[in-house]
């Protein structure tokens, strides 16, 4: 028998194309929104219908949520290389209220929100962040300025009526889609064709790393037991950048020699590349600002998750294995 | 003896920046802010993980009631005060024929009557803790003439005169009294993303509020009588000085009409 009609947004992107492939093999009914109903990043299946649409354009979300019972809201802005806010304002911020909005209208039984962990900003010394850690330093980017600001809008909504969950993701790995969201899949190949490799000398920075599994399974668990109103940290094990590549050379079996360069001497020369970017147009895939944001210590812990919604990880070794199998073939 | 910092309006934004360098700083805390606003969460992360005793109250400062609230608290908890914070303020919110007369009425309550009675209140108590100091949270606001903050800029107007004079009055009990004039600051999310559309000179004089409070407590520790953080907020100020009328009309005008008024309104 199938089960509800379920609206998602961000096929197209690393989460949301795990998500909605998983959904419509668990027989839900999947309306995906996208921007380009002939791109190839979104997943094919029966049970899978693409909408053409935009979450900066609300008639189109309008249309394609109706007659859904459920939302699950994974597009966002998440290019931390732009230096234009307003990227991130309109899609992370105007387009969630855009969501929120339709899902209202439409009486959407719940709305499951993608956030990532970076709202709640580093952690305090070496205490892993939980849901209740409060913020405790000044917005580090648009991404994370717009995110909590869309995190607000979501709780404003719920208060108004619409049910809803916010899930903040760590930093996710493993099969899928390649796109600006999963940098351990590039560390991975990086480690794994290279013969050295120059990275910043803070190599003790702890993050911690969800494998896409789990994030998807977090998802459909916050649909069947997630609290409305609640925040669910989705993340796994927490680990330094040392033991990081410890992981993925021994597991590659790689002879990469890792060259340690001093971080300010990375970060400066990253911003004269920067500025000179400006002019000639090379490709730059790391800018100061994501330096920053990759080295700031963001370990967590998803007890709450884990208690609350029966939620489980999978370990890093296994996860880490996985991901380098899809990545070798 | 143990003695405690009290800051108004400390959930959130520039108060909560404070409450977290006073906590690095080892001094215990009395945190006041409205209720729902996360007090409970960040008292008991602070206290769990700063080393530092934390005390709190969820009170709305528009009402006087609210600051003899406090002061009874003390009183009965016994609590020694060596710094008071001033911080709890109500933001500029438009033009002022928009406004409605009760959000006015609060604006000057919380800003203007409660730091004011707060401090009358506390005075005996922090005596006893000479020397001690208070820390008015004010604004340049209070120096220029600003179109939409009309209120706000002579509430805290208000704040940076009485502080002046206060302090004079309290050097012979060796409390001091400073003031601080921050510009714009990074604290909610609506007001982090209205400074990042600004122009350039505007947006370099917003301030981290971790960075201002670790200047406020400074120049408190100090004693200083007033400080503006902030390089450029500086040269703002000396330019204020040198520079015609109608070319600062000119500036002022420029920015203000640079916020996108309709989208941000609350």
């Amino acid at each position: 028998m199938k089960k509800s009609k379920v609206f998602v947004t961000g096929a197209t992107g690393y989460v949301g194309h795990q998500l909605a492939k998983k959904l419509a093999d668990e027989d839900y009914e999947v309306v995906a929104l996208v921007r380009d109903i002939d791109s190839e990043k979104i997943p094919r299946h029966n049970n899978i219908l693409p909408v053409k649409g935009d979450v900066c354009d609300f008639h189109s979300i309008e249309s394609a949520i109706d007659g859904c019972t459920y939302a699950f809201h994974t597009a966002a802005y998440t290019n931390l290389k732009c230096n234009n806010v307003d990227s991130f304002y309109n899609t992370n911020v105007r387009g969630t209220e855009n969501v929120l909005k339709a899902a209202q209208q439409t009486n959407v039984k719940k709305v499951i929100y993608s956030s990532t962990l970076s709202v709640f900003g580093p952690s305090y010394k070496d205490i892993p962040i939980t849901e209740s850690q409060p913020r405790l330093e000044s917005y580090a980017n648009d991404y994370e300025l717009t995110k909590s600001m869309a995190e607000e809008l979501v709780l404003d909504y719920e208060r108004k009526g619409l049910p809803s969950v916010i899930l903040n993701l760590s930093r996710v790995y493993g099969p899928g889609l390649k796109t600006y969201s999963n940098g351990v899949n590039k560390l991975v190949n990086m480690i794994r064709k290279n013969d050295f490799l120059i990275v910043p000398s803070k190599l003790d920075i702890v993050a911690n790393y969800v494998y896409i599994d789990d994030v998807v399974n977090a998802h459909l668990l916050a649909l069947d037991k997630g609290k409305s109103g609640e925040k669910y940290i989705i993340g796994g094990e927490n680990a330094s950048y040392n033991q990081l590549f410890k992981k993925i050379k021994s597991l590659t079996e790689s002879k990469i020699k890792i060259l340690k360069v001093n971080y300010n001497m990375v970060k400066g020369a990253l911003m004269l590349f920067y500025k000179l970017n400006g002019v000639f147009e090379f490709d730059a895939s790391v800018t100061p600002k994501v330096l920053d944001s990759l080295f700031t210590n963001r370990g967590a812990s998803c007890n709450k998750a884990i208690s609350q919604l029966e939620y489980r990880i999978t370990p890093f070794d296994l996860g880490l294995e996985r991901t380098i199998n899809f990545l070798s073939k | 003896m143990k003695t405690y910092t009290l800051i108004t309006g400390a959930s959130q934004g520039f108060g909560k920046a404070m409450a977290l360098e006073f906590a690095e700083r080892k001094m215990n805390l009395m945190l006041v802010a409205l209720p729902h606003s996360g007090l409970p969460q960040l008292s008991s992360f602070i206290k769990e993980y700063m080393d530092v005793d934390v005390r709190y109250l969820e009170l709305d400062l528009s009402t006087t009631k609210s600051c003899y609230d406090i002061a009874e608290y003390v009183d009965k908890h016994k609590l020694q005060i060596k710094y008071l914070v001033n911080n709890a303020g109500v933001l500029s919110r438009g033009l002022f024929e928009g406004l409605n007369e009760e959000f006015i009425l609060k604006q000057i309550a919380v800003n203007v009557t409660t730091p004011t009675l707060l401090i009358k209140l506390l005075l005996k108590n922090m005596k006893a803790a000479a020397p001690a100091a208070i820390l008015n949270i004010s604004s340049m606001a209070s120096f220029f003439a600003l179109p939409k903050k009309q209120v706000y800029g002579a509430t805290k107007a208000y704040l940076t005169s009485f502080s002046k004079s206060l302090g004079k009055e309290l050097k012979k009990d060796n409390i001091s009294v400073t003031t601080i004039c921050p510009g714009g600051l990074n604290t909610t999310t609506r007001l982090c993303y209205q400074n990042r559309i600004l122009g350039w000179i505007p947006r370099n004089t917003v301030l981290n509020p971790k960075e201002a409070s670790r200047i406020a407590i400074n120049a408190m520790l100090k004693r200083r009588k007033l400080i503006v953080p902030g390089f450029i907020n500086k040269c703002l100020m000396l330019l204020d000085k040198l520079l015609p009328e109608f070319i600062k009309d000119a500036l002022t005008n420029r920015e203000i009409n640079k916020f996108p008024a309709g989208k941000l309104q609350t």
